[in-house]
């Protein structure tokens, strides 16, 4: 599942809003997976991404950290 | 946690000190109980952005659950919500009438919970973990506040 305690393995992952996920791609190759946030759980919240509005971009650049993270 | 009460067309702000991990409660002698799809999915039902005027100040927020669930047609039957994005989110204000776009992308989705009364009224609670103090602090000040402690005590 991708709330509860999962939501904040996310947070810790994305940042926060657009500027804090522009950050991670931009530093993707040094990104560590937060303990406890299994591939499938990213996975799960990659297939949610398109499910809902992207207000200011921040889905499109947290689907791209996935897509690196999922490879 | 941020509350949100619409009853009677009309929309009341509670900030709760701790989180509400309960299946049911009552505020002001209404009891609420816990809707399933938002328990099934522990609380991540979409995204919610808070809507600032400045990077100091929240003065609402627009909130976007997936597609196919039922909290998104009450929500934009409203009168005081503003359907945004082609109705794929919905903005509430808590004071004024604009807000900034560009500080206003938070995509947060944490502790997401929708609760019903018997009656029908509806309260959405929102994590707010990711605000500053600075934040917290403008945001408490359209909210009553309510401790945690009671509205376990007052099951």
């Amino acid at each position: 599942m991708v709330g509860g305690e999962n939501a904040a393995r996310f947070r810790a992952l994305f940042g926060s809003n657009e500027v804090g996920a522009k950050a991670v791609l931009d530093n993707i190759k040094n990104v560590k997976i937060p303990n406890g946030l299994t591939k499938e759980t990213m996975q799960a919240y990659r297939e949610l991404i398109n499910r809902v509005g992207d207000t200011r971009g921040t889905q499109a650049i947290r689907s791209q950290i996935l897509d690196h993270l999922l490879k | 946690m941020l509350l949100i009460l619409f009853v009677n067309n009309i929309f009341k702000l509670f900030y709760c000190d701790s989180i509400i991990n309960v299946e049911s409660f009552k505020i002001n002698e209404t009891k609420y109980f816990i809707d399933d799809i938002s328990k099934k999915n522990e609380g991540f039902i979409g995204f919610f952005d808070w809507l600032r005027i400045n990077d100091k100040k929240i003065i609402g927020i627009r909130i976007c659950y997936f597609e196919d669930l039922s909290y998104n047609s009450f929500l934009l039957q409203l009168p005081f919500v503003k359907p945004a994005f082609e109705n794929k989110c919905m903005e509430i204000l808590f004071e004024g009438d604009t807000y900034n776009a560009d500080l206003s992308g938070d995509q947060d989705f944490t502790n997401n919970y929708v609760f019903k009364s018997l009656s029908g009224e509806y309260l959405y609670t929102f994590g707010l973990d990711n605000l500053t103090q600075e934040e917290l602090n403008g945001l408490i000040k359209h909210c009553k506040v309510i401790k945690g402690s009671d509205l376990i005590d007052s099951h």
